[in-house]
Order: structure tokens, then sequence, then C-alpha cells
């Protein structure tokens, strides 16, 4: 029974859903009525067929629940008086219940009562009559109590009887319910089918009519289309005739037209052939060249490929010869480094080696000393001997030969070779007229003061050689400050320069300036340098590098001017010479070459300099050694100008003036033996001439003279008369 | 020009076509004609192996089941030929064809009894339900149960989600029945006879003490319990004292069906706390009801007031079904006093239980109110005279007709009555107000259902 509200809610839904349907469709036409207001009335028709169906059917469906659901209602109507019924009729048993119960157990009361009374009753019929009273009270109870009893049972029965009719009933309720719920169903479907048939109706109708009024429409159209093909097709022949004239014309003039035309194009055609002609030979020829072009190509192309491959090969044959390259590379230097060891190791044993020699050396160097002493005390009494003996002969062929004072040169000097440095120093100036400058540079300070105490032909000739490097250096000086006045630059070499230059003169001054600057660029620190500087403008002087090359500095220089000059160009100081000296410069170094000199300078005096500057490393290395080894050096300097000096004690002067009187006196002593050959050359000839004349005048007399046409006597006074002025 | 305009549109096509419309028919396949049965008509020798195969694999199947190794191709042949006899023990474990299933339902229940939205759309399910319940309603044997049925149970657990048993005749123990049944959602017992007619015995019908002790464990045992129903059980007070205990812990139920039973007042008042919250489990179980149904009962006047006040607090229940109960007119007010705070119940049945005068007076109230929920009301069967028809038309017209009242009737007064049944009352036929109420109802409901098309 509670299954039974289901149907109708399913079916509540269904007619809910058709409603909204319904309401959904209502709002459609009422949209589109703004669009298509011509078909409102065929659309409004239709679905107000379809509203009004659904509203049928839905008073319909609600009607058909309703009388579904009448059933459940009545039965539970039904159920519910049947339950307020039993509820009375309940309580109406219980108060019978209670009244029976309330009236027995009076009763019962009331027999109690009565058997007491029955105990003092003492008379048997009275007690007989007495004890029936009591069973017929009792009985009354019974009989009640009975009735009551039986009335329940009847009620009971009652009951059964009314269950037996409630499921009757509820049979009776269910085949109705099934009943109504067919009928409903049948009825329902029926009316869907009535509802339906209707719309279809109503959509029918409103279709057709929709056909008709589209139909009139289109018959319609059609009819205006042939009124207008009628219109079109007479407005065609019209214009068909009046294009057929144009036509006509167009052809005539077109003719006309064409025929010329075709002339012109004849002609056209005729230049055109000629023109191709033309160019078809062009095109053959440059055809040709192309196909040969193409040749040479394509062979080029080849020798590229070959090429390309041949590079490709020396490609892989030059990376194999790296490869083999680098091993051997690997090889070199592991060998390399093996020897470099070796090598290393020589080193270490010829160092030790050499150790040992330095021992060796100096131990001879002790012994040599001694001997050396010892061979220096024997030579030098032998010397001083045969210096007494020069020093004689000179004072005789001074005083007696050339008729000059002599003065004998200062004996104690060479009778000191241990004397102090500055002595000999000074003793050595007279002696080394024609060093170096570099020596003279070196004992510059005692030079200056030197003349005066020195001889004068020392001294003059000392000067001469000072003056003709001074006007070299000039001249170089002049040179350098013209052509590389780049160097320019002032320094502390002023101080040496100015003691060149003080004899120089004002004019040279000016141009000192700047040869000072662009001296001390080139790094020239002394007049050492300075020597050197001048070697490179003077190439002449071979090796200018050592105190050595000083002393051939002037010697050798010497031959190129006649040898009296030397004292001229001594005399050289004045102004005058240097313009000369400047000359002689020009004709021995081109300016142009200034630059080159000055370069190769520069590079040999650096590498001087690195020498000097190993030595110098050296020197710090072995300093003690070395500064012992550079004392003696002095020592044996000292004793070398010792023996020099007594070499030449005698002087320059001396010598020269021996040699030239030798010479002088050798000449003279030819000139002397020359005149006695002519002399006795001269008697011979004048014995033969004194027989040749009397031969000849033996034939001048003689017979056969007279014979001759021309007598030799006619011609013979021109050579007599030449013969007579030479005799 | 002579062509006739519009020559092939003047038949009318649509009806061409429903002219020629011919109704598509099903055809079923032919019996007989599975490409492994043929085989076997054509002579044994050639026969292929693979078709041999399935068929000693479906002769066997109930003793040896096969079906994992087997390929797809072959799966449907052999599910095809497999025995609607299967044991169902293991076709719930090997077979998961549904077509087998459809086959096995139609053939053993017939296509009525089949209603497939019922059960989750899938024929095993509806199979294995039906199957479960019909073995439960012919269980006969004195407890304990075999163990032969909580076998089958525990094998087709997954497929048994809602079991209906028509008649207990067996009372079986539900504890251990639902604990074989953990995926159970829905539980309609009916402890009773079918069709029993005049072989009636008190001892048949009923529920026992056991059955409602067996019944209050499971409850709170059953995971995803939603429904439960036990109509016709001839559960009285103290019966339903012992399920409130397990009513009280079921925290997933939703639905309670206890029609036709003899609950009273002090059932009523047990259902009652239950509404309120579980006031006596304390186990929060009964507060998400939100369908009751007390139809049939012995519901008086003492219980609709425990009722009324629990529906004062409680905001979850939707609907509630008092049909054929003896509320009373005093009830029926004091049912309705408590309503109206009440804006979630909206369905209410108060048919059937001689409601009067005061009732419908406070019912009147009720409409005007702003706070009440209510939409669909069944009155039926009542001592409703004229004016108490006269006092509800007015109270339904206080409000604005349902198209006036676009929100849902919240500014006004409450929900707006869709339905009200007024039938078998102590009205004069014809009346005047009753065709008002009616057509008032009408148009709210036809208000309502344009909402719900606009939405």
């Amino acid at each position: 029974m509670h299954g039974d509200s289901v149907p109708d809610k399913e079916e509540r839904k269904k007619t809910r859903r058709q409603r909204v349907s319904k309401a959904l469709v209502a709002q459609e036409p009422g949209r589109k009525a703004g669009a298509q207001e011509a078909h409102v009335n065929e659309v409004s028709e239709s679905e107000q067929q379809v509203a009004d169906s659904l509203a049928h059917l839905d008073k319909n469906k609600s009607a058909g629940i309703d009388s579904v659901t009448a059933v459940r209602v009545a039965a539970d109507d039904r159920e519910t008086q049947r339950r307020v019924a039993e509820e009375a009729a309940r309580l109406e048993r219980m108060r019978r219940l209670q009244e029976e119960s309330v009236l027995s157990s009076r009763a019962n009361a009331a027999v109690e009562m009565r058997w007491g009374e029955l105990l003092e009753q003492g008379m048997p019929r009275e007690l007989h009559a007495e004890v029936e009273a009591q069973r017929d009270a009792c009985a009354a109870i019974v009989a009640s109590k009975d009735a009551l009893i039986a009335e329940f049972q009847a009620q009971l029965r009652a009951k059964d009887e009314e269950y037996v009719k409630a499921l009757k009933a509820q049979a009776v309720d269910v085949t109705e319910l099934l009943r109504r719920m067919r009928a409903e169903f049948a009825s329902l479907r029926q009316a869907y089918a009535l509802e339906l048939e209707a719309i279809e109706a109503a959509f029918l109708r409103e279709r057709s009519a929709q056909l008709s009024a589209n139909k009139a429409e289109v018959d319609a159209l059609f009819d205006k289309r042939r009124e207008g093909e009628l219109a079109y097709m007479e407005a065609r022949a019209r214009r068909q005739a009046q294009y057929q004239a144009e036509v006509e014309e167009l052809l005539t003039r077109d003719g006309e037209e064409y025929i010329k035309l075709k002339v012109k194009l004849e002609t056209d055609i005729q230049t055109l052939e000629q023109q191709l002609e033309e160019m078809r030979a062009t095109y053959q020829l440059n055809t040709e060249k192309l196909e040969y072009n193409y040749r040479v190509l394509t062979e080029r192309d080849m020798e590229n490929s070959a090429t390309l491959a041949h590079q490709k090969r020396k490609l892989t044959k030059l990376k194999d010869a790296l490869s083999a390259l680098a091993a051997r590379h690997a090889e070199t230097e592991a060998r390399d480094r093996r020897r470099n060891e070796e090598l290393t190791e020589e080193y270490r044993r010829v160092t030790r080696h050499y150790r040992d020699l330095q021992a060796k050396f100096r131990h001879f160097e002790a012994s040599d000393n001694a001997r050396y002493d010892a061979v220096w005390s024997l030579h030098q009494q032998e010397a001083l001997a045969l210096v007494d003996r020069v020093l004689k002969a000179d004072e005789v062929i001074q005083r007696q030969q050339l008729g000059w004072d002599w003065r004998p040169p200062q004996m104690d000097l060479l009778l000191a070779p241990d004397a102090p440095t500055t002595v000999a120093a000074a003793a050595a100036a007279a002696a080394a007229a024609s060093a170096s400058p570099s020596r003279s540079s070196r004992d510059g300070s005692s030079a200056e003061s030197a003349p005066a105490a020195a001889g004068a032909p020392g001294g003059a000739t000392a000067a001469a050689g000072r003056a003709i490097s001074g006007a070299r250096v000039r001249a170089v000086l002049a040179l350098l400050a013209a052509e590389a006045n780049f160097l320019v630059d002032a320094g502390p070499l002023r101080d040496a320069l100015a003691s060149i230059t003080a004899t120089g003169g004002a004019a040279a001054a000016v141009r000192a300036d700047a040869a000072e600057a662009a001296l001390r660029a080139l790094g020239v620190r002394g007049e050492g340098d300075l020597a050197a500087l001048m070697a490179y403008f003077f190439p002449s002087s071979g090796g200018a590098g050592g105190g050595g090359g000083g002393v051939d500095d002037d010697s050798v220089e010497e031959p190129d001017e006649p040898p009296p000059d030397a004292d001229f160009a001594a005399l050289g100081l004045d102004p005058e010479a240097e313009p000369e000296a400047l000359k002689l410069l020009i004709t021995i170094i081109q300016p142009d070459d200034v630059i080159a000199a000055i370069s190769a300078f520069v590079a040999d005096q650096r590498e001087a300099r690195a020498m000097e500057a190993q030595r110098r490393i050296a020197a710090a290395a072995a300093a003690a050694g070395a500064r012992a080894r550079a004392r003696e050096r002095a020592v044996r300097r000292r004793e070398q100008e010792y023996w020099q000096r007594v070499a030449s004690v005698l002087g320059g002067g001396g010598e020269f003036a021996w040699r030239a009187l030798e010479a002088a006196l050798a000449r003279y002593n030819g000139v002397l033996a020359e005149r006695a050959a002519r002399i006795a050359a001269l008697g011979a000839l004048r014995g033969e001439n004194a027989q040749l004349r009397a031969l000849l005048r033996g034939y001048l007399g003689g017979a056969v003279n007279e014979d001759l046409i021309v007598p030799p006597a006619d011609t013979m006074p021109a050579l007599a008369g030449r013969g007579a002025q030479a005799f | 020009m002579g062509l006739t305009v519009g020559g092939t549109t003047d038949v009318s096509s649509l009806k061409d076509q429903v002219q020629r419309f011919v109704p598509r028919k099903f055809e079923a396949p032919p019996e007989g004609t599975s490409a492994f049965l043929r085989p076997a008509l054509d002579g044994l020798a050639k026969e292929q192996l693979s078709h041999k195969c399935v068929r000693t694999i479906v002769d066997n199947f109930e003793r040896i089941p096969v079906y994992n190794g087997v390929p797809a191709k072959f799966l449907s042949a052999i599910t095809t030929n497999l025995s609607t006899s299967l044991d169902p023990q293991v076709a719930a474990l090997y077979v998961f064809d549904e077509n087998y299933w459809k086959r096995r339902c139609v053939e053993q229940l017939g296509w009525s009894a089949c209603q497939l939205i019922e059960h989750g759309l899938t024929w095993k399910q509806l199979f294995f339900e039906n199957y479960v319940a019909r073995s439960i309603e012919a269980f006969k044997a004195p407890p304990p149960p075999g163990d032969a049925l909580l076998q089958l149970l525990r094998s087709c657990q997954d497929y048994v989600f809602t079991l209906q048993v028509g008649q207990m005749l067996g009372h079986l123990d539900m504890e251990r029945v639902c604990a074989c049944l953990p995926n159970l959602a829905c539980l309609d017992l009916t402890y009773g006879v079918r069709n029993i007619g005049m072989k009636y015995e008190r001892m048949l019908l009923g529920m026992k003490i056991s059955d409602a002790a067996a019944l209050a464990r499971a409850l709170p045992a059953a995971p995803c319990l939603t429904t439960l129903a036990l109509r016709g059980g001839l559960v009285d007070d103290d019966l339903l004292r012992m399920l409130a205990a397990g009513l009280a812990r079921a925290a997933t139920l939703t639905h309670l069906d206890l029609s036709h039973n003899r609950i009273a007042d002090h059932g009523a008042r047990l259902l009652a706390r239950l509404l309120c919250g579980g006031g006596g489990g304390g186990g929060g179980g009964g507060g998400a009801l939100t369908a009751l149904s007390l139809a049939d009962n012995a519901i008086r006047a003492e219980g609709a007031r425990h009722l009324g006040r629990a529906l004062r607090e409680n905001d979850a229940l939707q609907a509630l079904n008092l049909r054929l109960n003896r509320l009373t007119d005093d009830g029926g007010r004091m049912l309705l006093e408590g309503l109206r705070d009440n804006a979630t119940l909206t369905s209410l049945n108060l048919s059937g239980n001689s409601l009067g005068r005061e009732t419908a007076v406070v019912l009147g109230a009720l409409l005007r109110s702003p706070g009440h929920g209510l939409r669909v009301l069944d009155l039926s069967s009542n001592e409703l005279t004229d004016d108490d028809a006269r006092t509800l038309r007015a109270a339904l017209e206080a409000r604005p007709a349902g198209g006036g009242g676009g929100g849902g009737g919240s500014s006004a007064g409450g929900a707006p009555i869709v339905s009200l049944d007024l039938r078998a009352n102590r009205l004069s036929a014809g009346l005047e107000d009753l065709e008002a109420i009616e057509a008032r109802v009408h148009a709210n409901e036809l208000a309502e259902r344009g909402e719900r098309g606009g939405a």
C-alpha cells in the first residue's frame, strides 16, 4: 500500500514535463513573431492546438490520478472509521468488564456475608433453603459472567468474519484498482492518440495553407519571369539588328586596314628575316665559342679535381709526416734531455777540473813570479848599460852631427820601475807621445800638466796627437749635429767635451752643444767611447776597440797625409784647419752614411756593454782573484812601461831624427856614388869622342866625297852645329 | 513555358514519409546459429580445436572455472554457452559477462520482474539481489543459519547493494547477514508471511526480540547502510526501544520506514529523540534522517507532541509520513505547532488521523508564517469541515499566487503549497472554497514548474 503513491508521482512528473514543453513551445512563436509576422496566424494555430491538447491531457491525467488514488483514500477512510469504531468497541468492552466485575464482586460479597449467617442457622430446612438461595446467587453470578463471555465470543466471531470481509474487500479493492488503472491507461492512450491526430491535422492544414500560399507566390514569380523574358527578347532583336549594321561597317573598314597592314607587315617580315639570318650566324658563332669554353671548363674542372685529389693525398702525406715528425721530435727531445744530463755531468767534471787547474795555475804563477824576478834583476843591468850607450850615442849625434843642444832624459825614471803610479804616468806621458786617446784620457789629468815638464818635441807631438784627434772629433761632432740632431740631449759628457772643444773656438761651441747632446744620447760617456765612435767614422783605422787600436789610429792614418803635414795639422788648432778636417771627413764618410755608422756604433757598444756586464759578473764571482790579477796586471803594465821607457829612452823625436838622418845620409851617399860613377863615365866618353872625331875627319877628307853629287858635308852643318852646341 | 509550376511539390513529402514509415524491428538473433553450435551439426571430425576447447571449458566450468588465461575472443563464446543453472557461487566469482546474467535473469525471473533501474543497471547485481532475497525468504531452518547461505552471501557480496526480503520464515540472524554484505545500502525486511490468507497464525507474524537485538547490533556495523525499511513487522514500543539503540549509532542512515507497525506514543518519543540528534544513543545517528515513515501505527496525541518538539530542533528531515495514526485533533495541532520554524520539512502526510478544527486553525497560521518549508501536504480521510476549508483557503490566498513569488516564496510567506489533498473529509460536495484551494495549488505548481523549466 505504501508503494501506490509511486505511479501517481511518475505520472505527475510526466505531466510536469509536458507542461514545461508546452510552456516552452508557447514561448517560441512569441519570439519568432517579431521576425515573421506573416506566419503568425498559422504558427499560432498549430501551437494553440498543441497547447490545448496538452492542457486537455493534463486534465485527463489529474482526473485519472484522482480516480486511481480514490481507492486508496476510500480504503484509508474505511480503515480510519473502523479503527475509531474499534476503539469505541474496545472502550465499551472495558467498561462492560469493569461493570461486570463490580457487579459480580458485589454479589460475591453478598454471598460471603450470607455464608456467615448460614453457619448460625440451626434448622436444617431453613439451612437448605438458605443454601439453595446461595446456590442461586452464585449461579446468577456465573450466568452473568457466562453471558459476558458469550457476548465476547460472539464479538470474536464477528471479528473473524470482519477479517474475512476485510480480506475480500482488499481483493475487491485491488481488482478495482487494477481495473481503474487499466481503464485509465486505455483512456489516456486514446486521448493521446486523439490529441496526436488533432495536432497532426492542424499541422497538415497549416502546411497545405502554406503550400498553396507558396504556390501562388511561385506562379506570380513565374508570370513575372515570362514577361521579363518577352521584353528581353524584343530588346535582344533590336540590339541584334544594330550590332549587325555595326559589324558590317566594321568589316569594310577593317578590310582596308587589313590590306594596308598586310603590306606593311610583309616588308617587316623580310627585314626581320634578314635580321634573323644575321642573328643566326652570330648565334652559331657564339655557340661554337661557348662550346669551346665549355670544353675548356670541363678540362679545367677535371684538372681541378685531379689537383684536389692530389692535394688530399698530399694532405694525408703531410699529416703522416707531421705525426712522424712529432714522434721524432719527442724522440729528439728525449735524446737531448739525456744529452743535456750528460753534458751537465760533463760540465761538473770540467768545473772540477778547472778548479784543479786553477790551483795548479796559482802554484805555477808563484814559481813564475820568482823566476821572473830573477830574470828581471839579471836583465836590468844589461839594459841600463845599453841605455847608457844609447844616450851617449845620441849625445854625439845630437851635438856633433846635427849641431843641436842635447838634453839628457830624466834618468831617475828609468831607474825606478817600482815608483809610485803618478810619477810613472807623468814620465810615461812624455814617452807615449803617440799614445792613443784612450791612454791619454786615462792619464788625462797628468797629461794636461805634463807638457811643461815633458820635452819640447815630445810635448809638441802629444799636443799634435790631441789636436788631430780634437779636430776630427770636432768634425765628427759637426757632422753629428748636422745629421743626427734627433739624438740631442744634455748630460755629463759636457765636461769631457769641454776639454776638447775649449780649443775649438766660439764657432764650434754652438754646434758642440748639439753634438754633445747627440753623443750623450748615443751613450758616449768618456773619451774612450768617443774614440771608439771616431773609429766608426774613420773606417781605415781597423780595430778601434782596444787600447792598442788607439795607438794605430795615428800611425796608420798618417800615410794618408804627407808626413810633414803632421806638424802642420798639429798647428791646425786654428779655425782654418777645421773645415779641412771636415772636408776630409766628408771624403771618408758620406753624410748619408752617418746614421748607418751611428747605428753600427750603437750596436757594437751594446755588445761591448753586454760583454762588459758579463765580465763584471764574472769579476764579481771571482772578485778577490780578479782584483789581485788586476793589481798584478797593473804591476806588469808598469813594468812593461818601464821596459818601453827603457827601449824608447831616446824618445820618438830622437829616433825619428836618427832615422831621418840615416835616410838623408844614405841618400847623400847614393848621390855621391852616382857622381863618382858619372865622372868615370864622362872620362870614357871623352876618349871615345876624340876617337870618333878623328875617324870623321878622316872620312870627310877622303876622295870619295869629291865623287858624290851631294857631298855629305853639305848636309852636316845643322848637325854639326847642333853637335857643336851640345859639346 | 509549358512546364507546370510546383508539379512535384504538390504532394506532401511529409505524408509520403508517414506512409512509407515502417517501424524499426529489433530482431533478436535466431537461436542456434551461434558459430560454436554449428560445428556440432557438421560432425565432430570437422570441429576446430579451439571450439572443442571452448566446449570443454563450458562443460566443466562449474568444476574447474577457467577464465583468466582464455583469449578475449573466446570469452564471449564461453559465456554464451554457459548453463544458466550454474552454481551462483562459482558464477559470481568467474563470470562477468552481462549478457550471460541477462539471460539468466530473464530465464529465472521473467521479464516483468527485472527492474534493471532499481539494481544499479547491471544484470549481475539484479540477479544476485533477487537471488539472495529469495534464498533468505525460502530459508526455514531454525537458527543458527546454515553455513551454505552465509557462504553464498560472502561469495556474492560485491554485487548485493539492495536487499528486499518479502517474508522471514526462518528469522535469520541479520547481524551475521549484514557482516557478510559490507556493500549493503538498502535493507528492506518484512517479518511476516506472504499470501497467508486464512492460514493465519499469530506466531508466524511479527518480529521477535532476538531479531530486534540482532538488527540493533547489525545496524552500527553496516558501513554504508542508508535505507532501512521494517514494514508490517508488528514492531511495538519495546522492540523499537531495542532497535533504537542500533539506530542511534547508524550514522549513515537517511531513510527509515517503520510503516504498518504498532508503534505507540512511547515509540514516537524514542524516534523524536532520534530526530533530535540521537539524544539517547549519543552516537550521532539519526540526525541525518531525511525521510521517516510511520504510516499505519498507533501514535496518539502524546506521540505527536514529542514529534512536534523534535521537529522544532531538527533541520534534516524532509519527508514525514504519519498516515493512519491516531493523532486526533489535539495531536495534529501540537505537531503542526512544532513545524513553525522548520524550513527543511517539505512533505507531510497526515491522512487518516481524525484531524479537526484546531489542526486546521494551526495549519492556517503555519501557512501564513514565513519560516515553514511545506510543499506537499496530504490531509485526506480526516474530519475537516467546510469552515476549516475556508480557513485553509484564506491562509493560501494570503500568499500571492506562485507566479508573483519568483524567489520561492521567501518574501511574503513560506514555501508555496504545490500539492494539497483534502479528499474524504466532511466537506460538502461542490464547495466553492475547495475549488479555490485547488486552483491556487494548481497555480503554485505551474509556477514552480515554470521556475524549474526556466532554470
